[in-house]
């Protein structure tokens, strides 16, 4: 599935924050909002969004910006 | 406003769209792995203020054990009866429930909530503070797979869906608007098209429908809906653009759940219908706020609509769908039902048998002598608290202060020993009325004091001399105690007009 940076930039800044912003390099450590309770609420938005579903343990591993574009584009 | 909620799954995403949907709202959130604890520890608790106490538990079914499940329920019972807050009690399947032997434990869920879970059920809907949130009707709305997140419920005790979790915010946030806000006492309907499908007027009476037929069932159904709201408390009125004569034909000759006689109110005529409307809130002294208005026609609904936005002004709608909806909708709930709101019909036709009497005689000591009307005085009397503290909030007109007390607050000030707290009920020739009022007064037994906390009257027992010798027989009987009246807390709000001129006219007099 093709995912844009820009739609990714989008949702992160609903579920972080409005002033978050992130690249392709951005790591969970680089955003302060980013703690356990909204990494459950990205998957929640990131499901919407794509319509998909994510594995247990892809979830785990979404980590960073490239992981998650990287688990994305290989549904 | 305090809210406490204790929960076996996460719920921090719900709370935060509730922090954001409802104003001055605060949770205090207990994450738990054992409800059954966490309530009883909440009963021990006794200085907690909180206005509601959601209890949520998505694995009550996880433990199998039927006992687990109804000691639950028994917990809440119990902590209902001691606590001032409000209980909001939302039951759902477990999202672990559908993993495993899902027919087996579908039958039993059943097999629970239908024989075991009645009596204790039905226990629970009597209480007046328990307020079931059904969960489960959202999620058969929403279909299983996209109310439940198996994921994230296994992995982080998040179970829910983004729907999941919308669905439960605007139940959650329904209800608790639904128990802060006031009341709906009165449902008004229009004829033609809303009581039974087709014009009177232009159709004629054999073209009439309310009846199992295609043309019919919605009619048919929602007049049976309204005979039930009748039961529960409601007053129908109907306002309709028409001959009176030949609405009355219709009832007269259909076989139709309602009678003629179940509406309180006729307005029938070919005046507006916020003109009508008018006229109730003066006939039943009720306030506008307490009405339900119920139109198929979009033009009525929206004058109406902009006339008094205060109304729940309700579209009829034409699938049965969306009858379904309408009928499910909170306002049309009581958030209990008394003993004494069950005859409210009846005391309504007395009351209009009174004015009946009263038009026909010109002097009005002639009148109150002809009711014959008895009182009858309690001094703490513990068996209708309920219905005590139900004046303490509902009644406007003659109130004191509109200090607000829950039947456990009234029940705790009795066994202090420190209060009296006087009821009046009262009846005439033409029927009982209940109680209808209180007088609570504090004790100070050292100084030989008494202080009047509040003085309340229904307004349905003003304009007949009674608030005079109900607070003669009060003051007398304090005397007779040996007790002096000192203080009178009294204070002016927007709505206690005839208090305010009791006070001045007549208390201030007596002290």
């Amino acid at each position: 599935m093709k995912v844009e940076l820009r739609d990714l930039a989008e949702i992160f800044k609903k579920v972080m924050g409005e002033d978050t912003v992130i690249t392709e390099e951005t790591k969970r450590e680089d955003v302060k909002n980013w703690d356990s309770l909204n990494h459950l609420n990205l998957i929640l938005e990131l499901k919407d969004f794509y319509k998909i579903e994510f594995t247990p343990e892809e979830i785990a591993k979404m980590n960073s910006i490239k992981q998650i574009i990287k688990i994305i584009r290989e549904k | 406003m305090k809210v406490k909620v204790i929960s076996d799954v996460s719920l921090q995403l719900i709370l935060i769209n509730l922090t954001k949907s409802i104003e001055n709202i605060n949770f205090d959130f207990e994450y738990t792995e054992n409800v059954l604890i966490s309530i009883k520890k909440l009963t021990l608790d006794n200085y907690n203020n909180y206005e509601f106490v959601w209890i949520h538990s998505d694995n009550i079914f996880h433990k199998n054990e039927i006992d687990y499940q109804l000691e639950i329920l028994e917990a809440i019972y119990e902590y209902s009866n001691q606590s001032l807050s409000k209980i909001l009690l939302s039951n759902t399947f477990s999202s672990n429930f559908l993993n495993s032997e899902v027919k087996k434990q579908i039958n039993e869920f059943v097999d629970f909530w239908s024989n075991y879970g009645f009596e204790k059920r039905s226990k629970l809907l009597n209480s007046k503070n328990i307020y079931f949130v059904d969960i489960l009707k959202l999620i058969f709305e929403i279909g299983l797979f996209n109310f439940y997140e198996y994921n994230l419920g296994h992995l982080y005790q998040m179970p829910y869906t983004k729907a999941g979790i919308e669905a439960i915010s605007k139940k959650i946030e329904d209800t608790i608007r639904f128990l802060k806000g006031e009341e709906k006492k009165v449902i008004i309907v229009d004829s033609d098209n809303t009581l039974w499908n087709g014009i009177v007027g232009e159709d004629g009476i054999e073209n009439i429908y309310c009846d199992r037929t295609e043309k019919g069932i919605i009619h048919f159904e929602f007049q049976k809906f309204l005979k039930q709201k009748l039961q529960d408390g409601f007053l129908l009125c109907i306002s309709s653009k028409n001959n009176f004569q030949d609405v009355k034909e219709v009832f007269d000759k259909k076989n139709m759940p309602l009678k003629f006689d179940d509406f309180i109110k006729l307005k029938i005529d070919w005046r507006n219908k916020n003109e009508h409307i008018k006229e109730l809130a003066q006939e039943l002294n009720l306030g506008t706020g307490s009405f339900i208005f119920i139109d198929d026609s979009e033009f009525e609904v929206n004058l109406v609509k902009s006339h008094y936005p205060e109304i729940s002004v309700v579209k009829f709608p034409k699938l049965y769908k969306e009858f379904i909806q309408l009928i499910d909708r909170n306002e049309f709930k009581k958030k209990f039902i008394l003993e004494e709101d069950k005859n409210k019909f009846q005391q309504y036709v007395s009351e209009l048998r009174r004015e009946e009497l009263q038009q026909s005689i010109e002097d009005f000591d002639e009148y109150i002598k002809l009711l014959n009307i008895k009182m009858d005085i309690k001094i703490n009397d513990i068996t209708h608290l309920d219905r005590l503290s139900q004046l303490t909030e509902k009644t406007n007109q003659f109130n004191f202060n509109k200090v607000k007390f829950s039947a456990l607050e009234l029940k705790r000030m009795i066994e202090s020993g420190d209060w009296l707290i006087y009821s009046l009920s009262i009846s005439d020739i033409y029927g009982d009325y209940g109680i209808v009022g209180l007088i609570l007064i504090e004790i100070l037994h050292n100084e030989k004091k008494a202080i009047l906390e509040n003085y309340i009257l229904s307004c349905r027992a003003l304009g007949r001399k009674i608030e005079y010798e109900f607070f003669d027989f009060v003051i007398n009987d304090l005397y007779s105690k040996g007790y002096k009246l000192t203080e009178i807390k009294f204070k002016e709000t927007e709505k206690n007009k005839p208090a305010q001129t009791f006070y001045i006219n007549y208390v201030r007099s007596k002290i």
